[in-house]
């Protein structure tokens, strides 16, 4: 949930000093340059859970919220891979069905929140004066409810729809996507080629859409990058409250949170979407640490 | 009265449960240990002690108000009849309106007064006048007054016979416990209770712990033996579950059904089971399309897997019941509408003959966003589609599920039928035509006609078989489900002795000890 | 100076957004507490008194004007649901949550100082590669799965402490501090990472500097490097962050609390969410953004005691 977010914050400062031209920090940049095993072997995970929730309906998988009356809370058995749950149904089906949901969030979630904050962060940054006071302002309202309390909040007045879930888990990316881009906008507004259009006319709009927006755009996939695996969790852990997507739409945390009412008599419920989870985040983690520093990579030779 | 009530045989409670609760009740009073303290994990928090401004309690509030204050009189659910309290006897006139209590001598209150008839008098009047708001008034209000005659005499005045009052002058959950006038003027009595029990309140960190410490002055200081209770708070199952295991608290009150299945496996804790009355439910909305329509609604009772439920939600810690009565009365088959897909099929045949409709709307439904919602709706959606009814379901949290059914914006809601003495008075506002308690939209003249003479019964076998006739004809309405009867568990670690079954669900500790030999 | 006067004022107008904010949104919650106050066993007649005796049906702005007054004059209203006072209630939770909030910083720190020494000694070495992995491993984990593993290990298990609850300090230090142990962690377990990182980065460019290679040459050990020469350099960034997620930390033991049935703020909010009792809600919010408005000022404050350019300056952000 919320205690993950800051990682970004830790992460970005790292990048700096790597690129501090000493030779501790080249050699670190060679290694790292190859995408060894630990970009691969996560990757290879991504795309299995990707294709395996992508294309659920195609496995012949019981429905995932069938019952199975014969089979409840049943541990593996023929026609059940991973057993079944509380209410007999399959255990597979529901955590891949649960995955969409998991996913869908992953990566809507941070694209919502870094493209509103993307606005605002433009604006604040291009147009400076009352327009950047009142986002300022504005922001640091949003940043000073803590977050679960907004996610609460929302999940009760709109609560139900997947929908609903990534835009309100979205608004929580906001903040430091606004500040990002703000910064990095301070920092090219005031450039050559920003004047140099300026002056030959360019209108507002035009000149974020052409000159500053590619520039910036680089700081802020690093960020959804690191997001995508902390709205998973905050997912997981809206579902764990039941105040993720209704029933009976499954999702990793809402299995969790039914497993673990059952956890010393039948394990399996809760630890195997643990186990998915756990290693998908991770996935994320890894893959996204190590196409961070390939970006780095390739900024640092651009320029 | 209070021995025989420890040391009662249990009925009709299951065989693990009958070793494990006798073992605890086998050993006579006079063996307790004096002294120690007992901790007490419930599932919620008191909403407050005083009855017109805290409300009704639920059965966590219970446990701790018997501990505090006491009712007039006590009930006894084996023999079903009432027993002396703060009242020590009673009798009535013979048109059976004007009931005469005396009043136990020498009963002092927390705080040093006398207790005596100004203080019940006062206290069920300031109920009864309309303009308090009482929560409680609806269900007592055939009382029209109440009169102290002499310090030690009080007169319950009632509008006609009414057989439900001496179960509900003995509840603890909202009229029944009386407090003392001076601390209900001085607007204290709802977050510092003063009564006449065996506890005194010293206490209460809202959402964490309740606590008591025992009371020398009790007038039957005797039986108590606990120095100090304290009732922890702790809402998630498991959390409470786990606390029990690891022993920081010594009883544990759950209506979960693997926690109960899991606890009653653990030989270092005791089992605590009673049958009651009440049931949990579900309301199908009659008062609108489309299950204003008979046939659709009876399609769905039929389509309704109360023997699932109950063992998967419940896991069979629950009984699948026909009516709400609970087990002191048989009503047979009560027109009881039991899973029968084959004939919901039939009645969604006949609502789409009747109507011309070719699909069966979406039937729209709520429940909480509990672990127990959830699989509720998940149930009731699988069955209703075999029969051939879509259900959406719509999860919503408590206070928004109770505003719904009330605004009568729902076609079906998990409810429950309150356990109580005496069901009467609910039955009663659920089928009269125009009471706001008609949720469902019973509009029988001839169910009306039996619900005002179940009231006025002058016996209690009358009241009990007119009760009868009416869940039969609620029953074959279609409109109330049963979702698991009432049946409670409590649990205690080896260490805790002289707890009774919990009655109603009300765990009463109040004569406990605490045995450090097992 | 002024520079202060102005973040002062920034940070007045900003509680003023949060309480609005909050205020709007609670009253938008669907289902009302007098619902919840008049329970299952009412009518809806009965609903609509407790409504009107609220005061729930006047407009939100009035009402808004009206707590705001109540603010000023040290009433934050009296819950719904148990009358209780919400100043109290808030001031009563809040040590707890910040004890526990306390102690998950203290073993992350526990946690991550060492680790961060011993990555940042050899980048890319073996240590910082394990440190690295543990760490990734330790972020991807749920809090909430971490503590319920906890439990079900350390006190259903093996039986070392306690599952859940709480004990005021007054009943001893190790009471106190007992049934705390396995919440932190929970906490920990996410946070240290993030410490970790910091430290290491820091540290390895601390490590460059001249007079390590000098106590290098030396001959001074290399723990003795790392411990007294360069961790005091490395840590500025770390004990900024340390202070700013005090604020956040708060928040985020919401779950934890819950689990471990302690009777935190977090607990306060999330029961008041459900019960819809608002007044409660909009207290915890408001507490919550003093103390993040707090925070965010003292350390303001503490840069322009360090850094004298930004006094005069108009930077922020």
């Amino acid at each position: 949930m919320a205690d993950v977010t800051s990682s970004r914050q830790g992460t970005q400062t790292e990048d700096k000093p790597q690129i501090d031209m000493n030779m501790v920090a080249i050699a670190m940049h060679r290694r790292s340059r190859r995408l060894g095993l630990y970009f691969w072997i996560p990757m290879i995970w991504l795309v299995i859970v990707a294709v395996a929730c992508i294309f659920a309906p195609f496995w012949g998988l019981p429905p995932a919220d069938e019952i199975d009356w014969v089979y409840i809370q049943s541990p593996p058995v023929e026609g059940h891979p991973l057993g079944t749950d509380n209410l007999g149904r399959d255990l597979l089906s529901r955590i891949v069905w649960g995955g969409r949901v998991s996913l869908t969030v992953g990566f809507a979630a941070p694209f919502i929140g870094v493209g509103l904050g993307l606005i605002l962060g433009l604006i604040a940054g291009y147009y400076r004066g009352w327009a950047d006071e009142v986002i300022g302002i504005l922001i640091d309202a949003w940043l000073a409810i803590p977050g679960l309390v907004v996610l609460l909040l929302f999940s009760v007045v709109f609560g139900g729809s997947l929908f609903m879930v990534c835009v309100s888990l979205g608004l929580l990316f906001i903040p430091t996507a606004a500040r990002i881009t703000r910064a990095a906008t301070l920092n090219y507004a005031g450039r050559e080629f920003v004047l140099a259009a300026k002056a030959m006319g360019a209108s507002d709009f035009r000149i974020m859409r052409k000159e500053i927006f590619p520039n910036i755009i680089w700081p802020l996939i690093a960020f959804i990058l690191i997001d995508i695996p902390i709205a998973i969790v905050i997912e997981g852990a809206l579902s764990f409250l039941g105040l993720s997507v209704k029933a009976p739409t499954p999702s990793w945390g809402g299995i969790i949170a039914e497993g673990r009412e059952v956890l010393s008599t039948y394990p399996h419920i809760a630890m195997y979407p643990t186990l998915v989870m756990f290693v998908t985040v991770l996935s994320f983690n890894l893959v996204g640490d190590a196409i961070r520093r390939r970006l780095a990579d390739v900024r640092e030779g651009a320029i | 009265m209070r021995t025989a009530r420890l040391t009662r045989t249990l009925a009709a409670t299951t065989a693990l449960a009958l070793v494990a609760g006798t073992a605890a009740f086998a050993e006579s009073h006079s063996m307790a240990t004096k002294g120690g303290e007992l901790t007490v994990a419930l599932e919620t928090d008191v909403r407050g002690f005083d009855t017109v401004d805290g409300g009704v309690l639920g059965q966590t509030g219970e446990i701790v108000m018997r501990t505090v204050q006491e009712p007039l009189l006590d009930f006894d659910p084996e023999t079903n009849q009432a027993t002396p309290l703060l009242a020590t006897e009673w009798s009535h006139n013979d048109e059976q309106t004007i009931w005469t209590f005396k009043l136990r001598e020498g009963v002092k209150y927390h705080d040093g007064s006398d207790f005596d008839a100004g203080d019940v008098a006062a206290h069920y009047n300031r109920i009864l006048d309309p303009a308090n708001k009482s929560r409680s008034r609806t269900f007592i209000s055939t009382i029209q007054n109440v009169v102290a005659v002499d310090p030690l005499t009080v007169e319950f005045h009632l509008a006609h016979p009414w057989q439900a009052l001496l179960p509900y002058l003995s509840t603890t959950s909202m009229s029944g416990p009386i407090p003392a006038k001076e601390a209900v003027e001085a607007g204290t009595q709802n977050r510092s209770p003063v009564g006449t029990g065996p506890f005194r309140f010293v206490e209460w960190a809202s959402g964490d712990r309740i606590i008591v410490e025992r009371n020398p002055d009790y007038w039957n200081a005797d039986e108590i033996n606990l120095d100090r209770i304290t009732f922890r708070i702790l809402p998630d199952t498991q959390t409470r579950f786990a606390s029990l295991r690891s022993g920081e608290v010594d009883v544990m009150w759950t209506d979960r059904g693997p926690s109960i299945i899991e606890a009653q496996k653990d030989k270092s804790l005791v089992t605590l089971v009673s049958e009651g009355a009440g049931a949990a439910i579900n309301l199908l909305n009659g008062k609108k399309e489309p299950l204003s329509n008979d046939n659709l609604r009876k399609a769905l009772a039929h389509a309704w897997n109360q023997d699932a439920l109950t063992k998967i939600s419940w896991q069979n810690t629950r009984p699948s019941v026909k009516h709400p009565l609970g087990p002191v009365k048989d009503c047979g088959d009560a027109n009881y509408r039991g899973f029968d897909i084959a004939k919901a099929k039939e009645y969604v045949q006949a609502y789409k003959d009747e109507t011309g409709a070719t699909e069966v709307p979406t039937i729209v439904m709520i429940h909480t966003t509990t672990p127990r919602g959830r699989e509720l709706g998940e149930i009731y959606q699988q069955t209703a589609k075999a029969a051939g009814i879509p259900i959406e379901l719509q999860p919503v949290d408590q206070s928004t599920l109770v505003k719904r059914v009330f605004t009568n914006d729902f076609d079906i809601s998990g409810w429950r039928f309150a356990d109580g003495a005496d069901m009467g008075p609910q039955l009663y506002a659920y089928a009269m035509p125009g009471s706001s308690y008609n949720l469902t939209g019973f509009d029988d003249p001839k169910l009306a006609e039996v619900s005002q003479a179940m009231r006025t019964a002058t016996s209690m076998e009358e009241r009990l078989d007119l009760q009868c006739q009416m869940v039969s004809m609620m029953n074959d309405d279609g409109s109330l489900l049963y979702r698991g009867g009432g049946r409670y568990h409590a649990f205690t670690t080896q260490r805790v002795k002289g707890v009774p079954n919990p009655y109603r669900g009300v765990v009463d500790v109040t004569r406990a000890w605490i045995d450090e030999q097992s | 100076m002024r520079y202060l006067l102005y973040r002062l004022r920034r940070l007045a107008i900003v509680l003023g957004v949060v309480t609005f904010i909050t205020f709007l949104l609670v009253n938008v919650l669907p289902g009302d507490v007098a619902y919840e106050m008049a329970g299952m066993d009412s009518t809806e007649e009965e609903v609509q008194e407790i409504r009107e005796e609220l005061g729930l049906n006047r407009p939100v702005l009035i009402r808004y004007v009206e707590w705001v007054g109540g603010v000023f004059t040290g009433d934050w209203g009296t819950s719904y649901i148990n009358k209780e006072n919400v100043w109290d209630a808030v001031t009563d939770r809040f040590p707890v949550s910040f004890e526990l909030m306390l102690l998950a910083q203290i073993l992350a720190l526990s946690m991550a100082i060492p680790a961060g020494m011993a990555s940042a000694f050899r980048p890319n070495g073996r240590a910082d590669r394990i440190i690295g992995a543990l760490a990734f491993a330790s972020v991807s984990m749920p809090s909430f799965m971490t503590a319920i593993l906890l439990i079900f290990v350390f006190a259903l298990g093996l039986g070392w402490l306690p599952a859940t609850g709480y004990e005021p300090l007054s009943t001893g230090l190790w009471a106190n501090l007992k049934p705390m142990i396995l919440p932190a962690l929970s906490l920990a377990l996410v946070e240290w990472t993030i410490l970790m990182r910091t430290l290491r980065v820091e540290m390895i460019s601390v490590l460059q500097e001249n007079y390590i290679a000098l106590a290098r040459a030396k001959g001074m050990s290399n723990l003795r490097i790392l411990w007294v020469h360069a961790l005091r350099p490395s840590s500025f960034s770390m004990i900024t962050l340390l202070g700013l997620q005090v604020a956040r930390l708060l928040g985020g033991t919401i779950i934890i609390e819950q689990i471990f049935g302690i009777p935190g703020i977090g607990r306060l909010l999330i029961h008041a969410v459900y019960t819809r009792d608002f007044i409660v809600i909009q207290g915890c919010v408001t507490f919550f953004a003093l103390a993040f408005v707090t925070a965010n000022f003292l350390v303001d404050v503490a840069y322009a005691w360090l850094d004298p350019r930004v006094r005069t300056g108009g930077s922020h952000g």
